[in-house]
């Protein structure tokens, strides 16, 4: 190791736990920002294979039997489940947008955290117990099989969806300190993991309303 | 610990005397092996040449390992040579050891290695190409619409000049029906010698598939798919039959010789089969690409279901099955002559 | 202040306590391997419960005639409590409540840490060691077993249907479990050391990747005991939709493994993106973090794809689906495409640390730098991205399009030249050095000798013509044996010689080291090079009977067989001993001499690596250059001009 220079004019060095406290905030935002990323494309992959499996069952039309006349999941589940996942993921990515901006009260951003989390868990809710009420039997046809398949994985995604918002709400319900703009609390590691958490949540309720379209659209607006 | 300087070999060689006591030792190697490999090995490698696809895949076997051995022989050559000359104990103490020099790369050698590799897998790609499409596929299942095809193919059995050889895989053996013989199936693989056979391979359950060893033939039998491979026989002789894709417990059984015969002697065995089988043939299903039963109506109803055995501990079929909701088809009932799936 | 905020977090259920307090809990009432224990009783007993109560009645389900959702939901609930049991669970609930994760007790060195759910990356690297040692030594004796049964082609020792259980536990045993070989022991242990860190990213999804591998690995074995599954390590529909109930297990355990890879991937590539130390460019990380890297991405993009085969592929077992049934609109070739749509690059997975390990080794034992180290992770890198693109090679005699074959065949070969690299970089940095043949130099040169046949091998199995003789026999066997065991495991061994003395400060034994690579080397060969010529002759894979001329090079093989278990219990002998048995005395820090960043901490390293993240001024290859250590632990230090020592 190199001997220390007398006469080293720099200031003097920052002690361990500060020198390491900087990089580590940095690097903790940057994890959540790259995991939920990440998180989203390997869940893309995911819902890729399960579209792959549609398209390629729609393309073989194996003994004609893609799709039985008029199998159609209910509008009752279709419906309802759409406008949940599109409300809740805008209503949360508008007012993180905002909160992160500064530009809203924390107790506006609690509630509309609060309102997406419920938007989201009725939707897997629904979507789950319309799985029991589909009108046809899941091996009847290679539309009900891809069907019967795909929802419940679409529908645990809306449950994820739910959970992580909820441990949003949580968090700065318990410790308001997080949402503070004030020092010391803005440049602490409880702060930024708080905020790097919620801008990896914007990211995922996206992806989880863009999957909810396309699963509309593949079951319910695809003949 | 690390210290600046070139350090010097034994005898004080230049990269230059390196690279060519390595060439040297690399081409004499190559000069005694190619020959070797592409002519002597060659016409021994499997599968042999009892069909011109077999010959064809033999052909490839000897170029792909007549460009191989170099491969191997320089990496071989190369580190020997490096372990031999540029060795230092490996016990030296740590603050004994010299470093070696700093190379971090070399763009000539870096760029002949890139071309190189990359000229030679291209030259691979386009022959093996060129072969696929000579060879119709090279023995190959080629899926239901080959794009090679030899001269005299036609989607239809009736247009077609090729001997037509149906292949059914199922647990655990395989069949034969020849359409062109009233569609006549049979236990045995006989083939006339000197003739263009085009095999439509298909299960009736698993996948399996077809490989006859000697002939070069390998196409998968897939349900509800017909996976035509073709190949045109040479002498008589035996046939190697395997199955090459795991279908359960007697995968390994499907094992079976088939024989290719003279034009005469073909006709005198196919006649006889059709004979021997009179009585069967009418009742075989109808010949066709492949075979999956029908459903009537289109999906399954579980309450359409063979009762199960008596004993089997299994409830009766019931015709609504508990906590599932009685399906209810819109506008199927016209098209469907099936029972209407519920009746509680 | 910072330490405890960003320490790990807790291994008690319930609130957060101070440390003192929750270390004085009843060993009961702890989160730990006996709780996992009972958790895992309790979650398969409430799981098939559930499971008969709805599939009782229910034609849907029993549709198959005996009810795959009861041994499904079984194994999930199974392994959901032994999650909960370990402690997984407990922070998930508590986020819910929007606590605070509490600090792990700190310091503790006991052994006992090592049987918990830690968060401490070096003991999740160890017990990763262990476990995947042991899961490949009980593969190894189920390959045993196989080739016993090979010894005659009449004589049997097994029923057909048990030899093919058997030949399924060995083969999706090893292709399951190895995957994490090289990621899980020294990825987990060494990538945060390497890049300067003091820690993961996400600790705990660390150690979920390792507690749910000891589930993954029951789960296919238990299923054994209800009639093993007949499909092979591939699995192919509609005879994996066919097979009894042991099916099931293999499905879960596949499904549960690739969970364990994406989150384990998942977690090594967000910390070599954000958790470098300040001066760790792109350029500067080591070789093997690279192949971590690249590797990390594959799991985390590819396994989910997996995990929706397997999930298909139960739902046509449990709820009658007809995704595989061509009867009813599905299609085996779905399986096909989804399956080895994961497959190539699971392969990938396992041929990419091994050449990362190769990368970082060769430069410290030549005392060179690393040749074409740019050229090296273009391969790397290069090898994973096209890696994608080549999964219908195992579809050439499918039936598929046959016009798709011609293009596959083109990227198939293509993916040989950044394979390619690897050896130009090993040529490269042989090229006049200062070679020391210790024992993990041994392994990387037999690794590279080995892993040339299976690459070239590979050649033959890329050219569609050349594929139609070797597909589904012993030479695509040899193949990936070649490549995997002959690769991928060789290049482990190199990587547990090397670092075991930083992990323990032992190292193994070099006699018996040697007596290990070179019994290993000699009879792997002469196990597998007579398998090339066997597979051409016209022996198909997973087959219990073959041709009587045969008969000689099979027993040669099974002889051979036996002798690399005599090889692998020289290992086992020379570990046992040179880590608990009779340990010889600790050594330096550094005792290869290396640049590397990881060795320039204490053996072990402490708790949080480094008491003051580092800053780095050079690479780790450097030999020669004159260049001085690759980081500075003090300020101070950075004020120096670099190669003053």
């Amino acid at each position: 190791m190199a001997d220390t220079v007398a006469g080293a004019t720099a200031p003097g060095p920052l002690d361990n736990d500060t020198h390491n406290h900087e990089i580590e905030r940095a690097a903790v935002r940057g994890a959540y920002w790259t995991g939920s990323r990440l998180f989203v494309a390997l869940s893309a992959m995911l819902f890729a294979s399960g579209a792959f499996a549609y398209f390629y069952l729609h393309g073989l039309d194996s003994q004609g039997m893609w799709r039985t006349d008029g199998q159609q999941p209910s509008d009752y589940v279709s419906i309802p489940v759409l406008f949940l996942t599109l409300a809740g993921a805008a209503l949360f990515w508008w007012y993180t947008r905002l909160l992160l901006h500064g530009k809203v009260e924390s107790s506006d951003w609690l509630v509309a955290t609060g309102v997406a989390a419920a938007a989201f868990l009725c939707a897997g809710v629904i979507q789950l117990v319309g799985m029991t009420r589909t009108g046809f039997y899941p091996g009847s046809s290679g539309y009900a099989s891809t069907y019967v398949a795909i929802m419940p994985v679409f529908a645990v995604y809306c449950l994820g969806a739910a959970y992580w918002l909820e441990t949003l709400f949580a968090r700065a319900l318990r410790v308001r300190s997080v949402l503070s703009d004030e020092q010391p609390e803005r440049d602490s590691l409880e702060r930024t993991m708080f905020l790097g958490s919620a801008v990896g949540a914007k990211a995922f309720v996206v992806f989880v309303a863009l999957v909810s379209v396309l699963v509309f659209v593949l079951f319910s607006v695809l003949s | 610990m690390s210290s600046a300087g070139a350090p010097v070999d034994r005898a004080e060689r230049t990269d230059r005397e390196h690279v060519r006591r390595i060439g040297l030792i690399w081409l004499v190697l190559c000069v005694i092996a190619l020959p070797l490999v592409y002519f002597v090995l060659g016409p021994h490698l499997p599968p042999g040449n009892d069909s011109y696809q077999a010959a064809a895949q033999q052909q490839d076997n000897a170029v792909l390992a007549a460009i191989a051995t170099p491969v191997f022989l320089f990496i071989w050559v190369y580190i020997g040579y490096a372990v031999k000359n540029w060795r230092i104990p490996a016990d030296t103490p740590l603050d004994q050891i010299q470093d070696g020099p700093a190379i971090r790369g070399h763009r000539g050698f870096q760029i002949t290695w890139i071309a190189v590799t990359t000229v030679a897998v291209l030259g691979l790609f386009v022959f093996a190409t060129v072969e696929m499409a000579v060879d119709y596929g090279a023995g190959t299942g080629s899926g239901t619409s080959p794009i090679w095809t030899p001269a005299g193919f036609s989607t239809s059995v009736k247009d077609s000049k090729l001997l037509q050889v149906q292949v059914i895989g199922q647990q655990w053996r395989w069949t034969y029906r020849f359409p062109q013989y009233d569609g006549v199936e049979t236990a045995d693989l006989v083939l006339p010698a000197g003739q263009q056979v085009q095999f439509n391979v298909t299960s009736l359950d698993v996948i399996h598939s077809f490989w006859a060893v000697n002939l070069g033939v390998k196409a998968d039998a897939n349900p509800g798919v017909n996976n035509i491979a073709f190949v045109e026989t040479k002498a008589v002789g035996p046939v190697d039959i395997r199955c090459a894709e795991l279908c359960g417990t007697y995968h390994g059984a499907m094992a079976q010789t088939g024989q290719v015969m003279t034009h005469q002697d073909f006709d005198t065995w196919i006649r006889g089969q059709v004979a021997l089988h009179q009585d069967l043939i009418p009742q075989l299903p109808a010949y066709d690409d492949f075979y999956v039963p029908q459903t009537d109506g289109g999906y399954y109803d579980p309450s359409q279901d063979p009762p199960p055995p008596v004993d089997s501990g299994l409830p009766p079929a019931s015709p609504s099955p508990s906590g599932s909701p009685a399906p209810s088809p819109s506008g199927t009932d016209t098209s469907s002559p099936s029972p209407s799936p519920t009746s509680s | 202040m910072a330490t405890d905020i960003a320490a790990p977090g807790v291994d008690t259920g319930g609130t957060p306590e101070p440390p003192s307090e929750a270390r004085t809990r009843r060993w009961w009432r702890r989160s730990g391997l006996p709780a996992a224990v009972v958790g895992a009783v309790v979650g398969y007993l409430i799981g098939t419960y559930l499971g008969t109560w709805v599939g009782q009645d229910n034609q849907q389900v029993q549709g198959m005639g005996h009810n795959d959702f009861a041994v499904t939901l079984g194994y999930l609930g199974g392994t959901v409590g032994w999650l909960a049991g370990m402690g997984a669970l407990t922070y998930p609930v508590q986020k819910m409540l929007g606590h605070q994760p509490a600090a792990e007790h700190e310091h503790e060195r006991s052994l006992g840490r090592y049987f918990r759910y830690t968060l401490d990356h070096k003991v999740v690297g160890v017990q990763y060691l262990v476990a995947m040692i042991s899961y490949f030594l009980v593969g190894g004796l189920f390959a045993l077993a196989v080739r016993t049964e090979l010894l005659s082609p009449t004589r049997h020792l097994f029923p057909p249907g048990k030899y093919l259980e058997i030949v399924g536990e060995h083969g999706t045993l090893m292709m399951m479990m190895m995957t994490s070989a090289i990621l899980g022991p020294f990825g987990n242990y060494f990538v945060p050391l390497m890049i300067g860190s003091r820690r993961m990213a996400f600790p705990r999804l660390e150690a979920l990747s390792f507690w749910l591998t000891p589930a993954a690995f029951l789960v296919l074995l238990s299923g054994l005991l209800i009639g093993g599954f007949p499909a092979g390590w591939t699995g192919y529909a509609p005879l994996s939709i066919q097979a009894t109930q042991g099916q099931d297990a293999y499905l879960v355990a596949f499904g549960l493994m690739a969970i364990s890879m994406i989150v384990g991937g998942f977690n090594i590539v967000v910390t070599v993106i954000n958790y470098r130390a300040p001066g760790m460019t792109w350029t500067r990380i080591p070789l093997f973090t690279w192949s971590m890297l690249v590797t990390g991405m594959l799991m985390s993009l590819a396994a989910p794809v997996l995990v929706l085969g397997c999930y298909l592929s139960l739902m046509d077992r449990t709820v009658q689906t007809a995704l595989f049934d061509v009867e009813h609109g599905g299609s085996p070739y779905l399986w096909e495409n989804v399956f080895w749509f994961f497959g190539h690059p699971e392969v990938y997975i396992l041929a990419l640390p091994g050449f990362g390990i190769a990368a970082e080794l060769l430069p410290v034992f030549t005392r060179k730098p690393a040749f074409g180290y740019r050229i090296v992770v273009a391969g790397m890198v290069g090898v994973g991205l096209l890696s994608f693109f080549v999964w219908q090679h195992h579809l050439f005699v499918s039936g598929i399009n046959s016009d798709m074959r011609p293009v596959v065949m083109l990227t198939t070969e293509m993916i040989s030249i950044p394979t390619g690299f690897i050896f130009l970089a090993a040529i490269g940095t042989l090229w006049r050095a200062r070679i020391r043949l210790t024992v993990p130099m041994l392994f990387i040169l037999g690794g590279l000798f080995n892993f040339l046949i299976g690459g070239i091998s590979g050649v033959f199995l890329s050219d569609v013509p050349t594929d139609a003789v070797a597909h589904g026999s012993f030479f695509v066997m040899s193949h990936f044996h070649y490549t995997i065991m002959g690769g991928y495991m060789f290049f482990f061994f190199a990587g547990l010689y090397y670092w075991l003395p930083k992990m323990t400060g032992r190292m193994l034994n070099k006699r018996l080291g040697q007596v290990h690579f070179w019994t290993l080397f000699v009879f792997f060969n002469s196990t597998f090079l007579p398998l090339f010529a066997i597979g051409e002759l016209g022996m198909p894979r997973r087959v219990f009977e073959y041709a009587d001329s045969l008969q000689a090079l099979n027993m040669w093989v099974s002889i051979s067989a036996y002798l690399i278990g005599v090889s692998m219990l020289i290992f086992v002998y020379n570990f046992l001993k040179s880590t608990v048995i009779d340990p010889p005395s600790p050594l330096p820090a550094n005792p290869w001499g290396s640049r590397g960043l990881e060795w320039f901490t204490s053996t072990p390293p402490a708790a949080d690596n480094f008491e003051r993240i580092p800053t780095v001024v050079s690479g780790p290859y450097e030999y020669g250059t004159g260049a001085g250590p690759m980081a500075v632990f003090r300020d101070e230090d950075l004020m120096q001009p670099e190669g003053v020592s």
